[in-house]
Formats: C-alpha cells, sequence, structure tokens
C-alpha cells in the first residue's frame, strides 16, 4: 500500500491535492512515493537527524534550561512550487521590498512625503517603537536599507499568497534553507533527477555582493563582518553560518572599537579597519552611547562613525517601523502611493485598533479573530480567539483597551496544508512561507525559502521557537518538467 | 584573524589534549594497579589524584574510600569536577561552537561525536568491570580529533594558536605524567615502559636505549629527547617556533618565554629519578609554560586593550 493512499488532504487548501487529483507539480513525487515505505522514511529522517547533530545545526530555545540546544527538525516530504506561480510571487516580493525601502528612506532621509501627503498618519510613524530619531538624517548607498528582507506569505482558502507580516530588522532562517536543501540532497538523491529544482546555495555570495555595494566612497575591497550577540543568540548557528559562507569574520561587540569615528576589530596582527558590518543584533544593543547604555553587546561609538560615513551597517538602524504590525496595513497604499502600481501580493484582511469603528468591530468578534501585538516576533504573544479561554479573551480586551496602538487584528488565514510525516502516515499540517529579498544594487530573491509547518494538528502556530518544523522549498526552473 | 577567536582555539586545543592525556595517564595508573606491586591499588589512585591537584576535592565528594567504579567516575564522567574528561570535552566543545563559524566541518563534527559520546550514558557502565573501554573510546576519538586538525585546517594564525595550546598542555602533562611514575613507582622499569607505552613511546625509546635501560634514562627521553611528540622538549621547541610564526614583528612577549623556557630545558641537568630536585626541575617547566600561557593572552589584546577593560571606560 502506498503511502499517499489513505491521505485525507481535509478542507484547507492543499499544495498537493486539488480535490481528488493530484496537483501536475507534485506528480513524479507522488509517483515516488508509492514505492516508499514508512521505514523508509524513518530510516532517512533518523541519518538526516544525526548528521544535523553532529553537525550542530541546532537553534536555542530560549526559557526551560533542560535541552536549550534543539536540532533543526526537517519534514522530509519537500513542498514544491511551480516556475509560473513564483514568477508572480517573485515579483509582488520585489515590489513590496522596494516600497518598504522607499517607505524608510522616505520616512529618514526624504522628509516624510508620505505623512505629509496623507498616505500613513506622522502619528503612528513617529510612536512606532522601532522609529528611531538617532537614525534621522543618515544616508544609505542606494536607499537600500532593508539589504535582507524576510517576508512572511501563506496561502488562504482559495490559494492566494498572502503577506502576513514582514521582517525588516534581522530576519533569520536562511541557513536552514540552505541545509534543507543539503538533507534532502543525502536522503533524496533521485529525486533530483527528475525535479529541476533552482539552487539556494549560492546565498553567501548573493548577500556579499549586496553587503559590499554598502560600502564608503573610495573603498574597493571593504572589510565586511559579520555581527553577532554571541553564542547564547537562538540564531547562532546561522550567525556562524553566513560568517562562514561569505568568508568573512563572524564579530562580536568585544571585538570591534571605534577610534575617531572608525571602527577597527581587533586581530592577531593588529587593528583592521572594518567597512560594513552585516549586524545580527537590535537596534538598541548597537552602541550603548546612544541607545541602551547597559548593553555590552554593542560598540560605543559607532552610530558616530556610521554617521560619519565611515562604516555602513546592513540593515539600516530603524527599519523596525516599517515592519510595525500597525504600519503594516498600510503598505499596499505606499506602494501605490510610491510606484502608481498595483500591488500583487495582498495582505491579510487586518484591523487597526487605535480606530474607534474598527475597534468597537474587532471587540464584539475577539473569538473569531487573531490579535497580534505590534512589535512582537516568533509568533510570541498572538491571541488566537477560537481557541483562547474565556480569560485570555478578557485580558486580550484590557490590553486593547488600555493601549490600542500596540494591537491589530486580523482575520484567521486557514493556511494552506501539505502532507507531512507524522507518526508512521502522511497527514496534512498548516505551512506558511518565508522568502528572503536581498537588496543590493539590484533586489533578488532567494528561490523559494522556509517553509514552516505547524506539527500540531490543526495549530497554525508555525514557530520554530513554539514547536514548529520545516520543509525544503523547491522553484522548479521550467514548467515543462513540473 | 580575530583575538579572540585565535584565544579561544589556543583553548581548544589545550582542552582536548587535556581529555586525552587524561585519559591516558587513568590508563596507566589502572593497568599499575592491576599489577598489585609495592602499592596497593587505591594508593595509586590516590598518587594519580595528588598530580592532578584534585586530592581535597575527591575526598570532598567522595570521602575517603577509592575504587575503581568511584575513580573513574569521578575523573571522567563527574561534571561537578571540572578538571574531569567530560567537563574539559564540554569546555572543549562549547569552545568550538563559539568559533564555529572558522572551524572545518570536520572538526566540529569529530568533536560533538566525542561530546555525545560522553554525553549518551552508553560508556559509564564501563566504569567498574572494564574501564580501558571507555579509555580507548575516548582515545580514538581524540585521534579523530587531531586527525581532522591536521587534515582540514588551513595553516593560519588558528592553526597555530589550536596548536600552540596543545602543546603547551602536552608538555604541562607529561611532567606531571613523569611526576606521578616518579612517587608511585620509582625506578621500576616495568612501569616507566607502561608509561612509554601510554605516550606511544614504548618503541622509540627501546629503538634508542633497549628495553631494559634504567628508570633514569626513561625520564631524561621524556623530558629532552627532540624527536619524541609527547616529549616535553619537543612540544616547547615546536610551540616556541609557532609563536615566532604568528608574530613576524618582535613586539610580543609571549615568544621571548617561550624561547627562554625551551633554552632552559635544553641545557638542563635532569636528576636522578630519586633525586628531589627533580621535583624543583618539573615545577620550574610547569610555571614557564603558565607564563608563556598568560603572556600570549596580553600579547593578542595589546592593540587597543584588554576588551573588558575598555567596555568599563566606556561606560
Amino acid at each position: 500500500m502506498g503511502l499517499l493512499d489513505t491521505y485525507d488532504p481535509g478542507s484547507a487548501f492543499s499544495e498537493m491535492f486539488d480535490g481528488a487529483d493530484i496537483r501536475p507539480h507534485y506528480r513524479q513525487l507522488a509517483e515516488r512515493l508509492q514505492t516508499l515505505g514508512t521505514t523508509d522514511f524513518e530510516d532517512r529522517a533518523r541519518l538526516t537527524e544525526s548528521t544535523f547533530r553532529n553537525l550542530g545545526i541546532t537553534f536555542a530555545v530560549y526559557g526551560g534550561d533542560e535541552g536549550t540546544e534543539r536540532t533543526w527538525p526537517i519534514d522530509l516530504l519537500p513542498r514544491i512550487i511551480s516556475a509560473a506561480e513564483w514568477t508572480m510571487v517573485e515579483a509582488g516580493l520585489i515590489q513590496r521590498t522596494r516600497a518598504l525601502n522607499a517607505f524608510l528612506e522616505d520616512i529618514y532621509v526624504g522628509g516624510a512625503a508620505a505623512v505629509r501627503d496623507g498616505i500613513i498618519p506622522g502619528w503612528l510613524v513617529h510612536s512606532s517603537d522601532g522609529y528611531q530619531r538617532a537614525a534621522l538624517g543618515i544616508a544609505v548607498k542606494g536607499g537600500s536599507r532593508v539589504v535582507v528582507a524576510g517576508i512572511d506569505l501563506v496561502r488562504d482558502d482559495e490559494g492566494v499568497y498572502r503577506v502576513l507580516e514582514d521582517n525588516l530588522r534581522v530576519p533569520s532562517g536562511i541557513s536552514y534553507v540552505v541545509e534543507n536543501r543539503a538533507a534532502m540532497r543525502r536522503a533524496f538523491p533521485l529525486l533530483f533527477e527528475q525535479y529541476p529544482v533552482r539552487p539556494v546555495d549560492d546565498y553567501g555570495s548573493m548577500l556579499l555582493e549586496a553587503l559590499e555595494y554598502q560600502a564608503p566612497p573610495g573603498v574597493h575591497d571593504p572589510t565586511v563582518v559579520v555581527l553577532t550577540p554571541g553564542p547564547f543568540n537562538s540564531a547562532y548557528f546561522e550567525h556562524a553560518f553566513l560568517a562562514r559562507r561569505m568568508g568573512v569574520e563572524l564579530v562580536e561587540g568585544r571585538d570591534l572599537l571605534v577610534n575617531d569615528h572608525v571602527v577597527y576589530m581587533r586581530t592577531t596582527r593588529g587593528l583592521e579597519q572594518v567597512h560594513v558590518i552585516y549586524r545580527r543584533i537590535d537596534d538598541e544593543f548597537m552602541d550603548p552611547v546612544v541607545f541602551d547604555r547597559t548593553s555590552v553587546l554593542g560598540v560605543p561609538g559607532l552610530m558616530a562613525a556610521i554617521r560619519s560615513g565611515n562604516v555602513a551597517v546592513a540593515n539600516a538602524i530603524g527599519n523596525g517601523v516599517a515592519d510595525d504590525k500597525a504600519v503594516y496595513p498600510y503598505i499596499p497604499d505606499l506602494i501605490s502611493y510610491y510606484f502608481n502600481e498595483e500591488p500583487i501580493l495582498p495582505n491579510a484582511t487586518t484591523y487597526t485598533l487605535w480606530d474607534a469603528d474598527q475597534r468597537e468591530h474587532v471587540l464584539s468578534r475577539l473569538d473569531e479573530l487573531v490579535v497580534k501585538p505590534v512589535a512582537e516576533a516568533g509568533g510570541y504573544g498572538i491571541v488566537i480567539g477560537r481557541v483562547a479561554t474565556d480569560e485570555e479573551l478578557a485580558e486580550t480586551r484590557r490590553n486593547i483597551e488600555a493601549n490600542p496602538r500596540n494591537y491589530i487584528a486580523q482575520e484567521v488565514v486557514e493556511l494552506s496544508t501539505h502532507p507531512t510525516f507524522i507518526g508512521d502516515r502522511l497527514a496534512p499540517r498548516h505551512i506558511d512561507l518565508r522568502p528572503f529579498i536581498v537588496t543590493g544594487d539590484l533586489t533578488r530573491v532567494v528561490p523559494g525559502g522556509l517553509t514552516r509547518v505547524a506539527m500540531r494538528e490543526g495549530s497554525l502556530i508555525v514557530n520554530s521557537s513554539q514547536g514548529g518544523g520545516s520543509k525544503d522549498t523547491w522553484v522548479l526552473d521550467s514548467e515543462g518538467a513540473g | 584573524m580575530l583575538s579572540r577567536h585565535a584565544e579561544t582555539l589556543f583553548w581548544i586545543g589545550r582542552y582536548v589534549e587535556r581529555s586525552s592525556y587524561i585519559t591516558r595517564m587513568m590508563d596507566v595508573a589502572y593497568n599499575k594497579q592491576l599489577e598489585r606491586s609495592a602499592r596497593s591499588s587505591d594508593e595509586v589512585w590516590w598518587d594519580l589524584l595528588r598530580v592532578l591537584y584534585l586530592e581535597d576535592d575527591y575526598r570532598a565528594e567522595y570521602g575517603d574510600d577509592v575504587t575503581t567504579a568511584s575513580i573513574n567516575r569521578y575523573l571522567v564522567f563527574d561534571t561537578e569536577n571540572s578538571s574531569s574528561v567530560k567537563s574539559s570535552v564540554t569546555q572543549a566543545r562549547t569552545n568550538m561552537m563559539n568559533v564555529r563559524d572558522i572551524v572545518p566541518l570536520e572538526l566540529l563534527e569529530a568533536m560533538n561525536r566525542l561530546h555525545a559520546q560522553l554525553g549518551a550514558g552508553g560508556l559509564e557502565g564501563f566504569v567498574e568491570q572494564t574501564p580501558h573501554q571507555i579509555y580507548e573510546t575516548v582515545a580514538g576519538q581524540c585521534r579523530a580529533i587531531t586527525g581532522a586538525v591536521d587534515e582540514a585546517m588551513p595553516r593560519d594564525d588558528g592553526y597555530r594558536f589550536l596548536m600552540i595550546g596543545r602543546l603547551l598542555e602536552r608538555a604541562e602533562m607529561t611532567c606531571r605524567m613523569v611526576d606521578v611514575n616518579r612517587t608511585v613507582s620509582g625506578r621500576d622499569v616495568s612501569s616507566w615502559m607502561t608509561v612509554l607505552r601510554s605516550v606511544s613511546g614504548f618503541h622509540a625509546f627501546t629503538r634508542e636505549h633497549g628495553p631494559l635501560a634504567p628508570a633514569d634514562e626513561v625520564v631524561e627521553f621524556m623530558l629532552l629527547e627532540p624527536s619524541f611528540p609527547f616529549g616535553v622538549l619537543h612540544c616547547l621547541q615546536r610551540a616556541w617556533q609557532l609563536t615566532q610564526e604568528v608574530i613576524g614583528a618582535g613586539t610580543w612577549q609571549s615568544p621571548r618565554l617561550a624561547g627562554r623556557l625551551t633554552a632552559d630545558l635544553q641545557y638542563a641537568d635532569i636528576p636522578a629519578v630519586d633525586s628531589p630536585d627533580l621535583e624543583g626541575v618539573l615545577e620550574r617547566i610547569e610555571n614557564g609554560i603558565r607564563e608563556t600561557s598568560e603572556a600570549l593572552h596580553h600579547d593578542l589584546y595589546q592593540f587597543g586593550g584588554d576588551p573588558l577593560l575598555y567596555s568599563f571606560e566606556a561606560l
């Protein structure tokens, strides 16, 4: 009996099935699955797990002291995206990223034309946690303030791709995209002969090129570094991965120092000047002179060095204002405003809670909607009305009434599902997609991205910090083979 | 290379060598106490604890009795004991994860394997009956790490610092090994042969001196033979050479200290095994190693000040 024989795709949009039929780009995979048994899958999954463990492909989970380092979870059934579908998604992501960059440039060095023209309220921009006055007037070469963006996409019950949130500060996950692919090649090498999968492992050179583009004028062979908070950060594996792939140093704040507005790193041969910093620490920890003065993660004097133009940091300071969830509802309008284009990728239906009418509407439907705090990431603080207890709903109501600016509400998006190996069989699980968009001279998208899986039945929470899994994501090169 | 990376690699070199060397010493002691010659079996273990400066710590935790099981548990698996094999391996592995961006994957993998084996609990079952299974496993995994270093690491400053760490640790441990056996076995030739065997030096020694050479010759061989990889002089000469390669210019203190230490030993008279002066010689070497190690830290951070001090000043 084949693994798919008893599979019931359920009611949500299925990536693999169209009713009882298998979608064309999944057919070869389905044929292969019919020849595999449960034990094949289990053996390969075990091998993959032990490879990941030996290579230390792990992530840290905060809270709870035992087992804080977990092996990265991958489900060995790949998610496949056809070439035509990807062309549309890619165009949408590039359009959105360009708009987000334009918006940030407008806010920090462009005189806030979008506010002047009434597209977005000025108070909303300035009250954002992510808005940094310290970044005002600091120009960024080519206006690429978002060098790396992670824009989370979901598919609704019609299969329409929608943007769920933008991550424009220090989005993580790309290392797992590359490692998942390597794992799939080891586990199912033959499948790659049948599918023309677009490669993802040139990310190092893609990122390095975009970072070198940011080098101060006149510097032709810039020294680039990756700045990490250190091994205790949950994404430390990724920081090391990126430094390794780019062939640059992975530095901590204490490895750097600023002298006369120039940044240096301490090396075995003395001090060496640094020109571009790909930082993976939050704004508030970058420079104790300007931000949190108790922070030892950053570098004293760094902001002054940036302002002097002797060093560039990516992503730029202050990007959080554009991924604030209360600003998110305005992004489609900003796309039309800056480019006079229709947004290719729609948002999820969202209610702004500082608006009295919308707030009333939301408070009357709390048990049906999803409420999110505007500045959190990683799935923290989200309340899903239909599974929340009465107490949680009451608390959410109090929170909203006390500080409506701090929350948004959204209609539930029934995320699409994908067959996933659970126990000894395949079962549908909800998934999302985090593609990575890199902007240097041009804006480019890594084919695919990180597909995250909610491993519990019916759950919509895909974050790895909350027990989510992942899948390798295949973008096909041409329609013919799919 | 970042100074922090260099220093971390130095400590990785030290910790890996320490874990491997402690298991070697335990192997020797274990075989020794099986022979039940002059000293009783628990005396052999006490002597080892004394040389590792762990006698009081052991007593505080395990009391006045020592058994094969308790000593193996304490020296190999006890994470409360910061000098145990498992503690050293954990330290080495943590350090390696902290510089994983510059460590070859082969090395990372070998390190994770050793760490996993000590952590999984499977080896702990051997503490009572067949502890040499533990020693063999650890030694084999350590050799895998050494091999990965040799094959996969580029010969840059990172490699040099890792090697300096390994060589200084090894020189120190060889001194201690001589010290243990001096107290435990005196002039007993067969036990000196066991010592040589545990550091892969038996064959080389017998080719030079024959199998029944007096203990004094073994001690001299272990301290002064320049071709013997575990020999103190060999390790110090290599370490000295590597510190010079790192620096190029002459602003560092550590090459000077390493050179002085090496020259001192090279031209030293080695006292007889039963002479109280031997202990003094060994102590002088150990002090010299500690001073060199401290000087390396200062050399690495001489530009731009010590990062810790710097961050306090800035705030």
